[in-house]
Order: structure tokens, then C-alpha cells, then sequence
């Protein structure tokens, strides 16, 4: 199901492309498109093969594609392919801390607003999450900066490297990390604390909790061993499905922190036009959502019996 | 009281992007650089940016942008997923497939990166933001309006009118449209702030608006390069501007949510 | 001559509700079907009606074969053919007022110019008053809207009338009065009535002939 929907939406992206006022020839020139004939641009069309219908040239890059050549970017100036082994790794480590973080405090706080319904502490985590829930991640990110690395200096406001010496360190790149994962992370933690909250607080009326208290069980046992792992299933099947809003975070955190990953080289290329690296960059990001979709049906399958994946 | 409170934000919001531009006029080319990255004062409440033009009466003019832009992509995501909707729920089968199909293969691609590459091929400007806002936000509606339409299709009023001789697009206009628009209406205000926010993070990535035309994203683009100078002032306001009517449009949604739900309810219950 | 042959249908393949059942209704007649609630008989009045595509089997309506049920059945066999449903609440738009609910099947055929001779016929046809057709459903009670249903039902002046359990939610005067209204149709225009109940009584008086649903469903299982 998911590679033709990946097939379908590359050809879309070609498509696009042929339809836009895009000219890859003129593109190619850069600034010195201005001295070009029609002549010369028409040479260039043909020699990278922009003449051709899009199906042909979607078929010739997917053809390619397949072999492992992406094409070259043309605002990093090396191969795509190169673009993005360099810059992977940036961005899963950044993803991955932000997501562990997520996951830990929406799990916490959302257990505890829920066992404590009504409380001043639902009250305040409820209240806190509609409000960050509507706060934009750059902008959030924008007060992180002045606040603790220009007001504060306790971080650095960008990159991953030392700013004088330009090295690479351990400690470096952990003092480097911890703005853009926490950005990242307090952006997707709304939704998260909403959620676990809402199925805590419907696995504490399920049957089963409601017996377990009435046989006389400890309230700790009941909430840990009966009610978190009630809720907790439903919870990990729809991580999956939130790779698209992480994906989104990670474009704008990256690009306001100067972090040297993947979704930072989404803008970059967007602003240089750069198709090729674009092409790539959100065939990898739909690859991911429909991996995430995959994903969400495969735990939810292996936690519910009743379900044939198709 | 929700209700109201929510009401009197957006009202507010509104009148203030429609009516202060026409009392203070300002200049958006105006630089005046005695007055350049001044400190919130009583004079110029938010601060001046780095040209010296005062920030608050900026976002004023800022959110009338936004606002529009917002309200066109929302206004066109949900005529576009009206229609989607609707052709897939009226005629069904392969047809249906079809729409379900370009759905899930639409809801793939990160919003954000569709829009990116939307803009970047079509050189930022209005239509390219109101586009590609448009074009990744149509979804949800489809989805809303082709089960409303799934689940009209099999009451028996659509049977009366089938024996009546009326055709398929007949029974779409006279009956399935009019009654999935109070469901429609709110997928747009509930799109509204969306697209507002997706067009401030279209604009903060520099492929937006154009950098002439003042809107929240813009000017939030501005405040970054301003903060280095230590200006924090300058992305406040946008920002709040953003956050404010968001959470008010979002509020007024919530109560109409209830409300659409809760006629339909008492509709079914009166049946 | 509107004929069912051999009708199977249902609303899951491997279990039809319906199981090759023959029924022919001539004009001038009035048939009663008769048999519990849940046991097939809507559906094949869907199925006659050309509202529901069956499994298998055919209909004919005035010796011609309908290729193709709901929006694919030719509009000049729908027409031939009004039907009447149990609940008038969900039969009609809850947007539209009465005059409009009675004038649809005039308006979406395009002649919307009978409009103005044929409804105020059918409002005395039906009971109904001027002030009536202003107002909305839920402004009328269930007998009010069933009325309007049955003005709907007429307004094209079809042939063949099928009634789903028309009665069903009325009282007795009510159901009385719409009953006398269909007959006082099928005299003037020779028109034929299919009329569906739980209710032997009413459809001992009501019809020259009534048949037992199951006991139709069982002869097609056997043959």
C-alpha cells in the first residue's frame, strides 16, 4: 500500500514541477542567466534532460533513484545523496532526544493530571497545554534563544559546533542539543498530555479497573499494573501517526537553531530552488509518514489480536 | 462566557486589522532612523523594528494580511474538500476509491514540506501561500463531508427523491450541500488559525509573503534577525498576535463544535 | 404490470433478506403484503420501487425491464412508481417546507410549471392547509409530515403505489383518513397499491387480496 502511494506522489511532485514556472535550465545558470540566448537555454534543457515530458524525466530520476543516485544539489554543491548521509544523522539524534523527552513528560504529567481529575494540577497542566498547543514552535524557540543564550548565556544559540575553534566535542554538541530538543519537544507535548490524559482517564472506568479496586487491591497497583498499561497500548499505536507534525517541528527547530540536519537543507532548499535536494528531502519525509502509518497498525495489531492488518 | 470571550477576541482582532489602518496611515516604506530597535516605551508600546517603524501598528497591518491569507486558504481548503468530499460520497464506489486514495497519498506528505515545495516552484507570493495552504490543509473537510454525505445517502428522504425522478446531481445540490455546510462552515473556522500559522511558518522560513508586505510571519522573520541585536521586542508582538486569536478561534470552534454535535443529537433523537 | 421475478436481495450477499421471490401487482389492484417487522418485506418494496438493487432477479414495470436501480434506473420507470415510508421524519429534508417536499419530484423533472395547478389539488387531496405547506418539519406533527409525504408521493401521478407501513406511527383517525385518501386515488385513476403492514387487520380491509410474506420467502427457498 505505502510504495504506490510513494510512487504516486513523486510523479505528483514531477507534475508540479512541469506545471510551476520552474525552469530548470535557467536554474542551472544561476546569475549568469542574463547572458544566456534562447539558444543556450534550450541546449541546457536538453542536455539535463528538462525537455523531456514529466513522466519521462520522473521516470528517468526514480530509475536512478533506485541505483542510489539522488542527482547533485545544486545549493550544497555535492550529491544528494551525500547531502543527506552527512545530515541524517543530526537529525535523528535531535528527533530521537526530543521524542524520549516527549514521551516521558506527556506520559508523567498526563497520568497524573488524569488520576487527579479536577485538581489544581489538572487544571494547570490542561490549561498549559491548549495554550503551548497554540503557541508556534519558532516562535517559542525565537524567546528560548534571547532568553537563555543571549539574556542567560547558559546555551548556545545555534549550530553544533564551538563558535571560536569550530570543533566538534561531546560536551559541545549536548550543550548545542538541548534548545532545539526541548523546542521540539514542548511542541509536540500538548497534544501528547491531552491525549494520555483523555486514555487514562477512560481506562480508570474500564470493567476491569473498576473489579481490580474491588477486590481490594492497593490503589498503586491498580493504577500502575491495571491502568497505566490499559491506556498505554492504545497510546503507542498513535505515536505513529504523529511523524507528520514531527516532521514539521523539526523544520522550523532546525532552521532556528542553525542545526546541520536534513530538515534545516528542506529551506535551505526551498530557498535556493534547489529541486533535486527537495525531491529527495520529501520523498524521505513521506517514506516516514508512511512508515509511521505502518508502524501505528503493526503494534496496533500485535496489541489487539482482533485486527488483520491488510 | 467561553463564548462570548472568544467572540470579543476575534471581533476585536477584525475591527482592529480593518478599521486602524484607515486611521493611522501608515507608511510601510517609512524609516526613520532616529527611532531604530527603541524599547517598548509609551510611545511606541511593542518597541520600534530595525527601520524605526513602531512594531504594534506593523502587526496590525501584519495580521490584516494574515488574516486574509488565512481566510482565503481556509475559504479554498474547504471548497476544495467540500467538493472532493462530496463527489466521493455521492457517487461512492470506484470513484470514492479514487478520492480516498489522492487523501491518503495528499495527508503523506509533512504539510509543511508540500508547502515548501509549493512555494519555492512558484516563487513566493499571495497566491503561492494561499495555494499551498489550500492544497494541504483540504483533507479533514473531505473526510468530514464524505461521511456526512455517506450517512444522508441512506435516509430515506434521498429514496422519495430518487422515485421523485430526481438525478444524482440534483439530490447533491438540493440536499447533500445544504446539509453538510454547518459542518463545512466549521472545518473552515477551525482552518483559519491553521493557515494563519501556516503561513507565519511559510513566511518565518523566508518562503512566504514576499519580505515587502508586512504579515505575522514576516515580521517574525524580521524578529529573528533583530533578536541578535538584542531586540526581543520585535518578534513579541507577532508572536502574540499569532498565539491570541488562535486560541480564541480555537475556543469559538469548541463551543460550535458542541453545538453543531449537540443539534445533531437531539435532530437524531427527535426521529 | 409491475412484476418482481425472482428477486434475491439483502443487505449482505451471503445472507439475503429476500430469496427469489415472484410478485406481480396489476393495476387497478390493491395487494396487502403482510408479515413481521425485519423479515425482508421493506426490501423488496425498496427492490420494487427500483430503489434497491437486488442480487438477482428482475423488475418490470409496464412489460419494460429496469437495466439499473436507484439513480440508474431509467427516470421515466422510477416516476411510473411512488413509494411512502413508515417514518415521515426521515423521509423528508428537515430544511425543506412542506409545499417544497410536495413539489420536489415536479421541480427535479423539470416542471416546475405544474407547481402551481397540482399542489393546491393534492393539499386538499391530503387534509393539509395553506398555513401547513409554510411551515418546516419540525414545526408539524407526524401526521402532518406523513400527509405532505403522501401529496409527494402523487404529484407525478404515478401508476403503481407502494406504502412501506404508512400508518404505522399515526393514530387511528389519521390513519383512517390517509388510507381513504390513497383508495379515493386508486378509484380515480385506476392506479395499482401495494400496501405493506404487520397489521392483518388493517390490510384485511384495506386490500381485494393479501399475501404472506414469509410464506412467499419460503415457497422461493423450497423451489
Amino acid at each position: 500500500m505505502s510504495v504506490p502511494i510513494l510512487l504516486v506522489v513523486t510523479l505528483a511532485m514531477f507534475a508540479l514541477g512541469a506545471a510551476s514556472p520552474f525552469d530548470p535550465a535557467a536554474r542551472y545558470l544561476g546569475d549568469s542567466v542574463g547572458n544566456a540566448t534562447t539558444e543556450d537555454l534550450e541546449r541546457i534543457r536538453h542536455n539535463i534532460g528538462a525537455d523531456q515530458p514529466f513522466y519521462v524525466q520522473w521516470w528517468n530520476w526514480l530509475t536512478h533513484a533506485v541505483t542510489g543516485d539522488l542527482g547533485d544539489s545544486l545549493s550544497q554543491h555535492q550529491p544528494v545523496l551525500a547531502v543527506i548521509s552527512e545530515r541524517l544523522g543530526w537529525t535523528l539524534l535531535l528527533v530521537t532526544v526530543a521524542f524520549v523527552v516527549t514521551m516521558a513528560l506527556s506520559l508523567v504529567t498526563g497520568a497524573l493530571a488524569a488520576i487527579r481529575h479536577g485538581g489544581w494540577f489538572d487544571r494547570a497542566v490542561t490549561t498549559l497545554a491548549y495554550a503551548f498547543e497554540a503557541v508556534p514552535v519558532f516562535w517559542l524557540s525565537l524567546a528560548m534563544i534571547w532568553l537563555f543564550s543571549l539574556t542567560l548565556r547558559w546555551f548556545p544559540a545555534g549550530g553544533v559546533s564551538d563558535v571560536r575553534t569550530g570543533a566538534l566535542s561531546f560536551g559541545g554538541v549536548l550543550s548545542h542539543l538541548v534548545m532545539p530538543a526541548v523546542a521540539l519537544a514542548v511542541s509536540q507535548v500538548p497534544w501528547f498530555v491531552l491525549y494520555v490524559k483523555q486514555s487514562v482517564r477512560t481506562a480508570m472506568a474500564e470493567d476491569y479497573v473498576v473489579g481490580a479496586r474491588a477486590r481490594g487491591l492497593r490503589e498503586r497497583t491498580v493504577l500502575v499494573g491495571h491502568v497505566v498499561r490499559g491506556a498505554l497500548l492504545p497510546f503507542i499505536t498513535l505515536v505513529g501517526s504523529r511523524f507528520p507534525e514531527l516532521i514539521t517541528g523539526a523544520v522550523l527547530v532546525e532552521t532556528t537553531f542553525s542545526w546541520p540536519g536534513v530538515a534545516a537543507a528542506t529551506t535551505e532548499a526551498g530557498v535556493a530552488l534547489d529541486f533535486p535536494l527537495l525531491a529527495a528531502l520529501t520523498t524521505l519525509a513521506t517514506a516516514v509518514v508512511l512508515l509511521g502509518n505502518l508502524l501505528a497498525d503493526v503494534v496496533y495489531a500485535f496489541a489487539d489480536p482482533r485486527v488483520v492488518t491488510g | 462566557m467561553k463564548f462570548w470571550t472568544s467572540v470579543s477576541i476575534v471581533v476585536v482582532a477584525v475591527l482592529a486589522a480593518l478599521v486602524v489602518p484607515a486611521l493611522a496611515d501608515l507608511d510601510q516604506r517609512l524609516v526613520d532612523l532616529d527611532l531604530v530597535l527603541q524599547p517598548p516605551s509609551w510611545q511606541h508600546l511593542f518597541g520600534t523594528d530595525a527601520l524605526g517603524r513602531d512594531v504594534l501598528l506593523r502587526c496590525v497591518y501584519g495580521m490584516r494580511v494574515s488574516l486574509l491569507v488565512g481566510l482565503a486558504a481556509g475559504v479554498c481548503s474547504s471548497l476544495i474538500g467540500t467538493a472532493a468530499g462530496a463527489l466521493a460520497g455521492t457517487w461512492g464506489g470506484r470513484v470514492d476509491q479514487l478520492v480516498c486514495r489522492v487523501i491518503d497519498g495528499t495527508s503523506a506528505v509533512p504539510q509543511l514540506l508540500l508547502g515548501i515545495l509549493l512555494v519555492a516552484l512558484f516563487r513566493p507570493s499571495v497566491t503561492a501561500v494561499v495555494v499551498a495552504v489550500a492544497l494541504t490543509h483540504w483533507m479533514v473537510t473531505a473526510r468530514i463531508v464524505r461521511v456526512e454525505v455517506m450517512s444522508l445517502r441512506a435516509r430515506p428522504f434521498v429514496d422519495a427523491a430518487i422515485s421523485g425522478g430526481a438525478s444524482r446531481s440534483w439530490v447533491l445540490a438540493r440536499h447533500f450541500l445544504p446539509n453538510v455546510f454547518p459542518h463545512a462552515a466549521l472545518a473552515t473556522t477551525l482552518m483559519v488559525p491553521h493557515a494563519i500559522w501556516h503561513e507565519s511558518a511559510l513566511s518565518f522560513l523566508g518562503l512566504g509573503l514576499p519580505p515587502h508586505l508586512a504579515s505575522l510571519g514576516t515580521m517574525m522573520d524580521d524578529g529573528r534577525r533583530a533578536l541578535f541585536s538584542g531586540a526581543w521586542w520585535v518578534s513579541l508582538a507577532p508572536g502574540l498576535f499569532i498565539l491570541i486569536p488562535t486560541l480564541a478561534v480555537s475556543g469559538l470552534a469548541g463551543v460550535l463544535r458542541d453545538r453543531v454535535e449537540h443539534r445533531r443529537r437531539s435532530a437524531e433523537l427527535a426521529w | 404490470m409491475l412484476e418482481a421475478r425472482g428477486v434475491v436481495a439483502g443487505y449482505q450477499r451471503s445472507s439475503p433478506v429476500v430469496r427469489g421471490v415472484d410478485l406481480a401487482l396489476e393495476p387497478g389492484r390493491a395487494l396487502g403484503l403482510l408479515g413481521p417487522s425485519g423479515c425482508g418485506k421493506s426490501t423488496l418494496a425498496r427492490v420494487m420501487s427500483l430503489l434497491h438493487s437486488p442480487y438477482q432477479g428482475s423488475v418490470t414495470v409496464d412489460g419494460k425491464l429496469a437495466n439499473g436501480f436507484r439513480f440508474r434506473a431509467p427516470r421515466g420507470l422510477r416516476t411510473r412508481i411512488g413509494v411512502a415510508f413508515q417514518q415521515p421524519r426521515l423521509a423528508v429534508d428537515p430544511r425543506l417546507r412542506l409545499i417544497d417536499v410536495i413539489a420536489e419530484p415536479l421541480r427535479a423533472t423539470g416542471q416546475s410549471a405544474l407547481v402551481e395547478r397540482r399542489v393546491p389539488e393534492l393539499v386538499e387531496r391530503t387534509g393539509l392547509t395553506e398555513d401547513l405547506l409554510r411551515r418546516r418539519p419540525h414545526q408539524v406533527s407526524d401526521g402532518q409530515l406523513q400527509r405532505a409525504c403522501l401529496g409527494r408521493m402523487l404529484v407525478l401521478r404515478p401508476a403503481y403505489l407502494i406504502c412501506d407501513e404508512v400508518t404505522a406511527m399515526l393514530d387511528a383517525s389519521t390513519a383512517a383518513f390517509l388510507v381513504g385518501a390513497i383508495e379515493e386515488y386508486r378509484q380515480d385513476t385506476g392506479a395499482a397499491v401495494l400496501a405493506i403492514s404487520h397489521d392483518p387487520v388493517l390490510l384485511g380491509r384495506w386490500c381485494e387480496q393479501v399475501l404472506d410474506f414469509p410464506g412467499l420467502n419460503a415457497r422461493a427457498d423450497t423451489g
